[in-house]
């Protein structure tokens, strides 16, 4: 006889659970046994568009989701501010939690996580990132450990996508209200990238950033529609050891599109550039010629299968869970962010300790 | 034809090394002699120029009858003493870059012009005296870019072309220079409200430096200049606006120049987009320093108030490095040393 498989929920019936969480949890070790979403008659919808079994539950609340059985693990797939709530309401229960980025809407909010992941010992919560596309930062993190670029002086982040905006693509309104989201693509896509980056630089100490975010293009929206967050915004950030960080992430740029990180150390550079042919480099000189070498590819993949057997794992033996941000890191995220959004509207650089 | 201008050149490097060709086959101008700390490369450097001498000491350069102006394209660290003694020793001069690491270099420099009546023009316009940017200019309007949020200017390029000695390090002061120029001239020379700057040697050679910038107006300013056998080269400079966004990429295998602007149904779309093509500062510049000197008055190129801020430019991203720190006030920046 074969043992029960573990029960999930997914709570959040929008775009992002059919398209990223649904599709990972049927091959996963994973049952789904629950939907849940504020709006029931939504969530009938969803079941019945997703073609999903009739002992797939349907809820209209996380307490409803919480009181039935069987449930060991909730995919929060909500607008972001609902996150931070909804994850510590289900940890509390005793459940694992995977739950979508940005991870909160503060660094306030991200403590309690913290707290509340203290107070649940055993349980787990994992974020999304997305530090294994193209499959070479595992690889990236081995050369600075074991020195290959020398001290990482410079990072840099470029996210810039003609159209990014997500309501621009008939995506929900909430992701232009800072409210709900947070903020514009800093808190959407930005925080993959500073995910990988940390992770790549084993979670360096940030000290000051420096900011400035734009906010002006046209969003086609009725002028009743809030849309208050911003369209671009760049940095400039000191951490450990002069090593320095500029970003830029844009919901909508008239430019060429680009899509890359790299790290720049006093014995080589880093390039993992999602536009280029070679989706991973490592540059050095020898004798004063530039030499380039690919970098392997060993990585398990990102997607909500990869993570739920991680969870899997995770729950079985203690294993642990690499592709996902944790609470902790997730604090230094939103705390990173946070200073710099402080930075943009003050209109001068900010002391990290300022923000924590 | 007789030269109108005799000319001694002083500093023997990379910038003399791209100019030279130029300058000899420019009829208004005779070079008649050449100096360079490394004497074989003042030698090298005369044998550039059928008439020139190869002198053993800059003195001697100033105190020959047949030099009516320098070029000075030494060290940044020494042009303003060296602009200084050729302006007091009755010569014109033209500087390279902004001519000063400081405000108060270029100061000195415009005062020692004044006092001896002689002109001291600046040569930091290389870029923005390029075809490219010509081009760039058509569009960099407020009806083409809208309200301009975000500007980028980078240029990586090998060290191994860096032919100052490593105490030198001269790529932040002078590409540096050409790369801010052409920017903020193209912007119109926003005011500079704040910067924060990292400046990092590399390699034996080379240098990292990275200056981050808010300029009025809320447009965020990044200039990116390192000379490194451990970067790609590239070469671009970035306009962003809510209409439109330009971009010059003429590195090597890059896209020369575009102009993307926002289309129906909130697109980008590409509006012009031509392949990089060769240009010709240095002869813009030369005229221009020639009329200076014939009628007291340059038409083109650096003027010595842009000169003085693009020093200040370089003199707070110094600061700002070694603090460590954004920056605002260059006076009140050092003086808080």
């Amino acid at each position: 006889m074969t043992a029960p498989r573990p029960g999930i929920a997914l709570v959040g019936c929008g775009a992002i659970a059919a398209s990223a969480h649904l599709p990972g949890i049927h091959p996963s070790p994973f049952e789904l046994r629950a939907v849940c979403d504020m709006d029931r008659a939504r969530v009938e919808r969803f079941k019945q568009d997703q073609k999903l079994p009739g002992s797939v539950r349907v809820c209209a609340s996380l307490d409803e989701v919480l009181a039935l059985p069987g449930i060991d693990a909730v995919s929060v797939a909500t607008p972001p501010a609902s996150h931070a709530f909804l994850s510590i309401q289900a940890l509390d229960a005793g459940k694992h939690v995977l739950c979508e980025k940005p991870s909160a809407l503060s660094s306030r909010e991200n403590w309690a996580i913290c707290a509340a992941v203290e107070r649940n010992p055993g349980r787990t919560i994992q974020f999304f990132s997305s530090r294994f596309r193209n499959g070479h930062a595992r690889a990236a993190r081995q050369y600075v450990r074991e020195g290959r670029i020398g001290r990482p002086y410079r990072a840099e982040i470029q996210f810039w996508l003609p159209a990014a905006r997500t309501c621009d693509r008939g995506g929900p309104p909430w992701f232009g209200q800072k409210a709900l989201a947070g903020g514009g693509p800093f808190m959407d896509m930005g925080q993959y990238f500073l995910d990988r980056l940390f992770y790549i630089l084993d979670w360096p100490r940030w000290h000051s950033v420096s900011a400035q975010a734009f906010t002006g293009f046209p969003t086609g929206y009725d002028a009743k529609v809030v849309y208050d967050v911003e369209d671009h915004m760049s940095l400039f950030a000191r951490g450990d050891d002069g090593l320095v960080l500029t970003l830029d992430t844009t919901a909508r740029v008239n430019q060429h599109w680009r899509w890359s990180s790299a790290i720049h150390g006093s014995e080589g550079s880093l390039v993992l550039d999602n536009t280029a042919e070679k989706k991973g480099v490592f540059l050095t000189d020898r004798d004063g010629v530039t030499v380039e070498e690919d970098l392997p590819v060993h990585e398990p993949g990102q997607d909500m299968q990869v993570r739920l057997e991680q969870l899997a794992a995770f729950m079985a033996t203690g294993a642990p869970f690499e592709l996902g941000t944790d609470a902790r890191q997730a604090l230094a995220i939103s705390s990173f962010c946070e200073a710099a959004y402080r930075s943009a509207s003050d209109g001068t650089e900010i002391e990290m300790e300022d923000a924590a | 034809m007789n030269p109108t201008v005799k000319l001694g050149l002083a500093g023997c490097g990379g910038a003399f090394a791209n100019d030279r060709a130029e300058l000899a086959k420019d009829p208004a101008y005779g070079v008649s002699a050449v100096w360079d700390a490394e004497p074989a490369a003042a030698q090298a450097g005369a044998q550039a120029f059928p008439k020139a001498a190869a002198c053993s000491s800059y003195a001697e350069l100033l105190a020959r009858a047949d030099v009516d102006a320098v070029i000075l394209t030494a060290d940044a660290s020494e042009r303003a003493a060296l602009a200084c003694a050729a302006l007091e020793a009755g010569k014109h001069v033209l500087c390279e870059g902004c001519g000063g690491r400081s405000p108060e270099e270029v100061d000195r420099i415009l005062e020692a012009a004044r006092a001896n009546g002689k002109i001291a023009a600046f040569h930091a316009a290389r870029l923005r005296l390029a075809g490219f940017t010509a081009l760039a200019r058509t569009y960099a309007t407020p009806e083409r870019l809208g309200r301009v949020y975000r500007v980028e200017a980078v240029l990586h390029r090998p060290a191994r072309e860096n032919s100052v000695p490593p105490e030198a390090r001269a790529i932040f002061p002078d590409a540096g220079a050409y790369l801010l120029d052409q920017a903020l001239d193209l912007l119109g020379w926003p005011k500079l409200e704040a910067l924060t700057a990292q400046i990092v040697p590399h390699g034996a050679t080379g240098e990292h430096a990275c200056v981050y910038a808010r300029l009025a107006g809320g447009i965020a300013f990044t200039l990116d200049v390192a000379a490194s056998d451990r970067l790609r080269p590239r070469h671009a400079l970035t306009i962003l606006g809510d209409r439109g966004g330009l971009a010059i990429d003429h590195a090597k295998g890059g896209r020369g120049f575009s102009f993307i602007e926002e289309a129906p149904g909130m697109r980008a779309k590409l509006m012009e987009s031509k392949p990089f093509f060769a240009f010709d500062p240095w002869g813009t510049s030369l005229r221009s320093f020639r009329e200076a000197i014939e009628s007291g008055k340059a038409t083109e190129g650096t003027t010595p108030a842009q000169a003085r801020e693009l020093a200040r430019w370089l003199a707070l991203a110094r600061a700002s490095a070694d603090q460590k720190r954004e920056v605002r006030n260059l006076a009140e920046t050092l003086a808080a040393v």
